[in-house]
């Protein structure tokens, strides 16, 4: 974290909170997106959690808790932002396997069955399993970042990985008896 | 369970090929918003609400304003209950004063600044704001206690570090209930005294907790944490510590005390994601009653006598806020937009947060009241909330408590003053309900101590309590007449049970 940026952004320089955004959006976006499975929802989330955190900004102490604070406030923007969204919702299905960077080592058949493991988690649980196996955040820091006790961040860890890996290894069976490469 | 020691690499490499690139003008859009968008520079504090689920947030008990310094403040009304200003009022602070809407009195007050705690979280406060319990906005497994400008921390029993402190302010605003992981506890704000409350039976997660007076609290407990889990309902005597299952059912999110009974709001929506709840009165049968289907809703209050819910469309706030009567089955838009929070003590207004403000909104959709929010303020809800706002004609009451316990004076069943042991009221400056009164004074364990009856006719001459049979000290309670000054009304009984 640039303890200074963040310091001029507090006092606020729109500039220096630019900055810090520019850096930051991708991942931010890319939370959103995993989270809310939607891609308007995700794209308002991250408005919504940057205004958030611009308004909030003076009220922050330690600047170099930027980022953790910055994920918990996207986590709450995502969460307000399913419930409040479900009436209208337009669903936009997120492209499998095509972001840049992205990885092909899973199989089709993998993806598919993972996706819909994945889409019937809650919000609330796509949340802890993404900044878990997303983020790589310690469970503490899950506990942290959606407010809720650390019990209850293992539970709902522990749900979300046991569905994941359940589709995982139905689809290790599929490509073993159907030779799927 | 556990969740894996280390993040999942197999799943790590799922996430990120699910990720769709950046939109081009999502920068340039956000900081658009931005710029339109002025920081929050006045001396706030923050009310909380408590996060452990989501639909938790609809309900905690303090019912609060925040605003910047010296809005509102020159001519408020200042709600005394307790002790003597003089030995409660906080010391002066070099930094401002924020303020804090009082649940019971439904009006605001001023706040001390708690040294060394900028920015912080009030979990409950005293109803003249002498008392304050607050944490720090980023340790939530802390919480401190600020009285008479002094701040302490509120040391619980066992060490859990980094697990949540929940706490729920009661009714009268004069104790509040702690929960860290499974275990309990009553503070009494009052005399600083905290007590552990037995565990919930099962001893699985408490996913609720509302009062539904200053001596009972209903708790939701589920069972799993799982989207679709089972839940029980109990309810908590505290003076006793025992539990009453009010019943089993799936998927209760929120369980409210009203004069008709528990309300219960249960998700019931296909994915049982609360997003679909249905509203049921919990019967004393056993059986549950559906008293609305709340699809589509998201945030909603009830009024303490059960009649009446209010709703809103979704958490941010957008779409109309409605207000529906339970007993003559209507629905009715009663602002244009905004996140309901709670109903005022008396159920003749609405608190709603919309665009920065706090709005008291009547039934009718009239504005009440308006107070400036200026960022994430709060009005939590209380659901079980002293009484309205005092008539002028209203005949005064005063209290003298020579006894050793504080007593609660409680009027038409709900909570208005606490008079402090060795205190005087004269007169109680709380709001009294219109007449008839049925007014008591409680012992700190709930048991009536002197009973009077008001009629709403006019009083020509002073009436005065009747005593229970009380070995701890003298109790006058008067009204529309001045307290005795030299010989006591009425003398303790001798040899009899405790007060407390």
């Amino acid at each position: 974290v640039s303890v200074e940026l963040v310091e001029r952004a507090r006092d606020g320089d729109p500039r220096a909170f630019e900055a810090l955004v520019t850096t930051r959006i991708a991942r931010l976006h890319a939370t959103a997106s995993l989270v809310l499975h939607e891609r308007t929802l995700a794209e308002d989330a991250v408005q919504e959690a940057l205004v958030r955190a611009w308004r909030s900004l003076p009220r922050l102490r330690d600047p170099e808790r930027f980022d953790a604070w910055m994920r918990r406030l996207l986590v709450h923007a995502c969460i307000d932002a399913a419930r409040g969204a479900r009436q209208d919702r337009k669903v936009h299905e997120l492209p499998v396997g095509l972001a840049a960077g992205g990885n092909f080592e899973n199989t089709i058949a993998e993806r598919d069955a993972l996706a819909r493991a994945f889409a019937g988690l809650t919000p609330s649980h796509r949340a802890a399993f993404v900044l878990r196996h997303y983020l790589g955040e310690s469970v503490q820091e899950v506990a942290d970042a959606l407010e809720i006790p650390l019990g209850t961040a293992k539970s709902r860890l522990h749900y979300a990985e046991q569905a994941m890996s359940v589709a995982l290894e139905a689809d290790a069976r599929l490509t073993l008896e159907g030779g799927v490469a | 369970m556990t969740p894996s020691s280390t993040p999942d690499p197999r799943f790590q490499t799922w996430l990120a090929a699910q990720v769709p690139a950046v939109p081009d003008d999502l920068l340039d859009r956000s900081m658009r918003r931005v710029a339109e968008t002025p920081q929050d520079r006045g001396w706030t504090v923050r009310w909380p609400v408590l996060r452990f689920a989501p639909p938790i947030a609809a309900a905690a008990v303090v019912v609060v304003a925040v605003m910047a310094v010296g809005v509102l403040l020159g001519n408020l009304p200042h709600q005394v209950v307790g002790p003597p200003p003089s030995q409660t009022s906080p010391a002066p602070s070099s930094t401002p004063s924020p303020s804090l809407y009082v649940p019971g009195a439904w009006q605001l007050t001023s706040i001390p600044t708690p040294p060394g705690h900028p920015t912080f979280v009030v979990l409950a406060a005293s109803p003249d704001a002498s008392v304050v319990l607050f944490r720090d906005a980023d340790a939530y497994d802390h919480v401190f206690v600020a009285r008479n400008g002094a701040v302490t921390e509120l040391q619980l029993p066992g060490s859990d570090p980094g697990t949540p402190i929940a706490v729920l302010a009661a009714p009268s605003g004069w104790s509040a209930v702690l929960q860290r992981g499974a275990r309990l506890w009553r503070y009494d704000l009052a005399r600083g005294s905290l007590a552990e409350l037995p565990p919930v039976p099962e001893g699985a997660g408490v996913q609720w907790l509302s009062f539904v007076s200053d001596n009972e609290l209903v708790i939701v407990e589920a069972l799993a944490d799982t989207p679709v889990h089972p839940t029980q309902v109990w309810t908590l005597d505290l003076p006793s510590g025992d539990y009453a299952k009010l019943g089993s059912r799936t998927n209760v999110e929120m369980a409210f005390g009203t004069e008709r009974g528990v309300m219960l709001v249960v998700d019931e929506s296909p994915a049982h994601d609360n997003e679909g709840w249905h509203v049921y009165l919990a019967d004393a049968d056993g059986s549950d009653t559906l008293a609305y289907d709340a699809s589509g809703e998201t945030e909603l209050a009830v009024s303490r006598d059960g009649r009446y819910l209010a709703l809103s469309q979704s958490v941010a706030g957008t779409g109309p806020v409605t207000i529906v009567d339970l007993d003559a089955n209507r629905t009715a838009t009663l602002a244009p937009g905004g996140v309901v929070r709670s109903f005022s003590p008396d159920g003749t207004e609405v608190g709603v947060e919309t665009d920065g403000e706090l709005r008291a909104y009547r039934l009718d959709g009239t504005i009440a009241a308006t107070i400036a929010a200026p960022d994430a303020a709060a009005w939590v809800g209380a659901p079980t909330v002293p009484s309205p706002a005092p008539s002028p004609a209203e005949p005064p009451v005063r209290v003298y408590n020579q006894t050793s316990v504080a007593l609660t004076l409680v009027v038409n069943g709900s909570a208005v003053a606490v008079v402090p042991a060795e205190g005087l009221a004269d007169p109680v400056t709380a709001p009294m309900p219109g007449r008839p009164w049925t007014i008591q004074l409680q012992s700190p364990s709930g048991r009536p101590l002197v009973t009077l009856d008001v009629p709403a006719d006019d009083i020509t001459v002073p009436l005065y309590g009747q005593p229970g049979n009380l070995a701890c000290g003298l109790i006058v309670l008067a009204v529309g007449g001045s307290l005795p000054v030299s010989e006591p009304a009425f003398s303790p009984a001798l040899g009899a049970a405790p007060c407390a």
